[in-house]
């Protein structure tokens, strides 16, 4: 009762009537629905059977949803109902509307996000409201690390949502089918929710301000969202009309053809939703299971693993762990450890590097011509300092947070000019911004400029930031090598069409995969990446090279090097590294140690690069 | 049957400055559309683009989109090989990337030349012209003094943005190279470029438009 009336309120926000047509498909899609449905049609005057059916229009989706009484299915969910109760009472004195007239006021009057929120009230509000409570922190004020915290972790687990999102496979209908307005709706917050460690803060603050703060009722409001899977009622309103009364009529034959024809149609769309639903049911389990895999690592990682780290991180059973992919919550405390700090980076060393790159900031942005500056390196330094400020709005330009304005953008100008100040002979070279970008959605600042200071210590990365050519040939050779020997079919393939490894590795290297790969995948290739050393950067590749093995024998040079330099949307996690398990590397150090002598030998750049990735020379202080 | 189409495929540079436009100019050339969000070029990236020049010829343009920072200079010479035509972009809100334009036009003539030696055709685009300009550019009859002095084919204002004069461009490119091509096979029919370029691509499509090729 009380929830019709709530439904229909919300078809009242509908602005395209729907006619009884629409309604009865609709009732088809469920059958306990249908028999109400018609047995009020025989009796009850048109507008109000419609403001009794829950309906309701998205405008997102512009479609129509059926809205099912989730509220009913979970008694834990009472006080979101109470609340409902009382605002609904509120709704139905003010405005509970009978005649159209007075539903095309209400629909005028109704705003969009009134819309939303009330929809939301029994099972979403909490996330809605958290969110932009959250992003209005974060952006005004940048300087309390904690809410950054928060925001960086909504983010950093808002990524599988992201992703599911985007990826082509979840086309506009499926996505939109989950109940009504997918980025405030319960699902999302389930999973958001559930993939975050019981103890973080987050879910403390999270709790207290939803009705339904405990995990047990979330729980239960999952599987009531699974009972109750909303359906799309209306996407293509496709109405067979009776033969206006001025042209002469059709056949029976025809009549009867058209109607047939017509049936046809409506079942076969209706097998398709049903289809899609099935699918979206499954991606849903799928999710699911994922989410509760991840809460039970993440218990792991936290009590069994994080504490004692140094004595047991190298055991099989966790190294296994590791494979599978650290829990987002606590990538970033992994990470930390993984990489370490053999260059003794202290937070008052990146403090001083933060202040100088201001500084020389300020001095660029004021004196746009003095090259003749005072110190010998000024002016490559200026223009480090100048390309980042082009750069980190391009970092990751999708996610919005690190443009100009967003919550980010400070913190990956101060981290990437810092490194420019610090190592000066290095500075800011193309590429950085995206791995300092990822560093920054794990952990905290200074946490992540003293990981970004010593992964770029690696020897890898140090040979391509410092552009040294030799070096990079050497890695290329080592590469092409392990191809012919994991993939021959494809290093034949590539040889032939001139796609040489130089023109998609270079990307991937730069960027450890962040920017060609999805953000929830090149996460996990960062996982291991840090466990395994610049050497998984390159069964990584071959790994790509062996999961599109099939298309790319069929891509010429041009299609091959686009899609390398942009991999699906779709790429899946589980399968890349299925791929990468099968790559071996046996022979990877030894082809290095070859490869670097003779690249070396050739061009004697050698000495120079590794000699001081070493022997690390940091700034003089003063 | 009726009329045997003459295919070309061409390599295109576009180069120029960190953040003048490259990506944007040829994603709006390429698919039509602009978006303030484009994530930086490390290394190079891809894009084709198929002309129907004429009733009797298909030109592949396939554009090279180099990253602008200096640093990576060293590596642009394997980038170059081969290309037949280029893009120099700048971008009019900064005077700096004009400045560097001439560095980028040496850096091109010293990495790839024709066959003949002469350097490759290359326009010459003031990018972000919907917004307030800046140095030279203000003068066209001074740019075109300039062009004419360092060897550009010819010089545009664009708007990757508002789509301005971004196909005017890549037509006078175009016309230059296929003229190129015209006087340098009057003597020659082999075309080395494009045989290196497309060893077993295309042709297996279309078969032997091969010789079409060289005109």
């Amino acid at each position: 009762m009380m929830i019709q009336s709530r439904c229909s309120t919300e078809t009242s926000c509908d602005n395209e009537k729907p006619n009884l047509q629409d309604v009865s498909e609709c009732s088809n899609a469920n059958s306990s629905f249908s028999c109400s449905v018609t047995n009020n049609s025989k009796s009850v005057p048109l507008n109000e059977l419609l403001e009794k059916i829950p309906l309701a229009y998205s405008p997102l989706t512009k479609q129509l949803h059926i809205l099912y009484p989730k509220q009913e299915a979970s008694e834990k969910v009472v006080d979101g109902f109470e609340s409902l109760k009382s605002r609904e009472n509120i709704n139905s004195s003010n405005n509970y509307l009978n005649s159209d007239e007075q539903l095309e006021d209400e629909m005028s009057n109704a705003s969009t996000q009134e819309m939303v929120v009330s929809h939301c009230e029994g099972d979403g509000s909490s996330l809605s409201s958290e969110t932009s409570h959250q992003l209005e922190e974060g952006l005004v004020d940048d300087s309390n690390k904690r809410k950054k915290k928060g925001i960086g972790s909504f983010f950093s687990r808002g990524v599988f949502l992201w992703k599911n999102r985007d990826s082509p496979a979840s086309s506009a209908a499926t996505y939109t089918s989950s109940p009504g307005w997918k980025f405030f709706s319960k699902s999302v917050f389930d999973h958001s929710l559930s993939s975050v460690c019981p103890n973080d803060e987050e879910i403390a603050t999270a709790s207290s301000v939803s009705p339904l703060g405990s995990p047990t009722s979330l729980r239960s409001s999952a599987s009531s969202s699974k009972r109750y899977e909303d359906v799309i009622a209306s996407s293509s309103a496709l109405i067979l009309h009776d033969r206006p009364a001025n042209l002469p009529a059709k056949s029976v034959d025809e009549e009867a053809k058209h109607k047939q024809e017509y049936e046809q149609m409506v079942e076969a769309a209706k097998k398709r939703e049903r289809q899609e639903a099935r699918i979206k049911k499954k991606q849903m389990q799928q999710q699911i299971k994922t989410e509760e895999r991840l809460a039970h690592a993440t218990k792991i990682w936290l009590t069994d693993i994080l504490p004692k780290w140094s004595s047991v991180m190298s055991s099989r059973k966790i190294q296994n762990l590791w494979w599978q992919g650290i829990p987002p919550c606590v990538r970033g405390k992994v990470w930390l450890l993984a990489i370490g700090n053999e260059l003794n980076v202290t937070p008052e060393l990146y403090e001083i590097c933060v202040t100088r790159a201001h500084e020389l900031l300020k001095t660029v942005s004021n004196t746009t011509s003095c090259d003749s500056g005072t110190e010998i390196d000024n002016p490559d330094r200026q223009a480090s300092v100048e390309l980042i400020q082009l750069d980190i709005s391009r970092t990751f330009p999708q996610l919005c947070i690190f443009q100009k304005g967003g919550p980010y953008y400070d913190i990956l100008h101060s981290l990437l000019g810092a490194y420019a100040c610090y190592r000066p002979d290095i500075g800011y070279v193309q590429g950085m911004s995206f791995l300092a970008a990822i560093l920054i959605l794990n952990m905290e600042e200074t946490e992540a400029f003293v990981c970004f200071a010593n992964l770029l210590n690696r020897p890898c990365h140090m040979a391509f930031f410092r552009l040294d050519q030799a070096m990079m040939q050497a890695y290329y050779s080592v590469f092409e090598q392990l191809m012919a020997d994991n993939l021959p079919k494809i290093h034949c393939h590539f040889l032939k069409s001139h796609l040489s490894p130089d023109l998609y590795l270079l990307d991937w290297i730069y960027t450890v995969f962040a920017k060609a790969m999805p953000l929830d995948v090149a996460c996990r290739v960062w996982d291991v990446f840090l466990r395994d050393g610049e050497e998984f950067l390159f069964r990584t590749a071959l790994g790509v090279l062996h999961l599109y093995q099939e298309l790319l024998l069929g891509f010429d040079f041009l299609v091959g090097a686009q899609f390398l330099t942009k991999l699906p949307e779709d790429l899946n996690a589980d399968n890349l590294f299925l791929s990468i398990q099968g790559i071996r590397m046996q022979r990877y150090s030894d082809l290095l140690t070859m490869y670097r002598s003779t690249c070396v030998a050739s061009s004697g750049s050698y000495c120079s690069t590794t000699n001081s990735s070493g022997t690390n020379t940091p700034i003089e202080l003063n | 049957m009726s009329g045997e189409k003459r295919e070309h495929l061409y390599k295109i540079l576009v180069i120029g400055e960190l953040g003048t436009g490259k990506t944007s100019i040829i994603k709006r050339y390429v698919h039509q559309f602009f978006s303030q969000h484009y994530r930086a070029t490390i290394g190079v990236d891809f894009a084709l683009k198929v002309l129907n020049w004429d009733p009797a010829t298909i030109i592949r343009l396939q554009l090279w989109d180099i990253a602008g920072q200096e640093r990576f200079g060293n590596m642009t010479r394997v980038y170059y090989k081969e290309a037949v035509g280029a893009f120099i972009v700048f971008d009019v809100t900064r005077a700096s990337t004009f400045d560097a334009v001439v560095k980028w036009k040496q850096d091109l003539d010293s990495k790839v030349q024709m066959a003949d030696g002469s350097p490759i055709p290359c326009v010459l685009l003031a990018n972000k012209c919907d917004q307030q300009k800046e140095g030279l550019v203000n003068n066209p009859p001074k740019m075109d003094e300039y062009c004419k002095e360092k060897g550009f084919t010819g010089w545009f204002e664009t708007s990757a943005k508002e789509n301005v004069n971004i196909e005017e461009a890549a037509r006078a490119l175009v016309s230059k190279i296929l003229l190129n091509d015209k006087l340098l096979h009057g003597n020659d029919t082999k075309d080395p470029t494009k045989i290196a370029l497309d060893p077993n691509g295309k042709a297996n499509g279309e078969p032997p438009n091969g010789k079409s090729c060289a005109c």
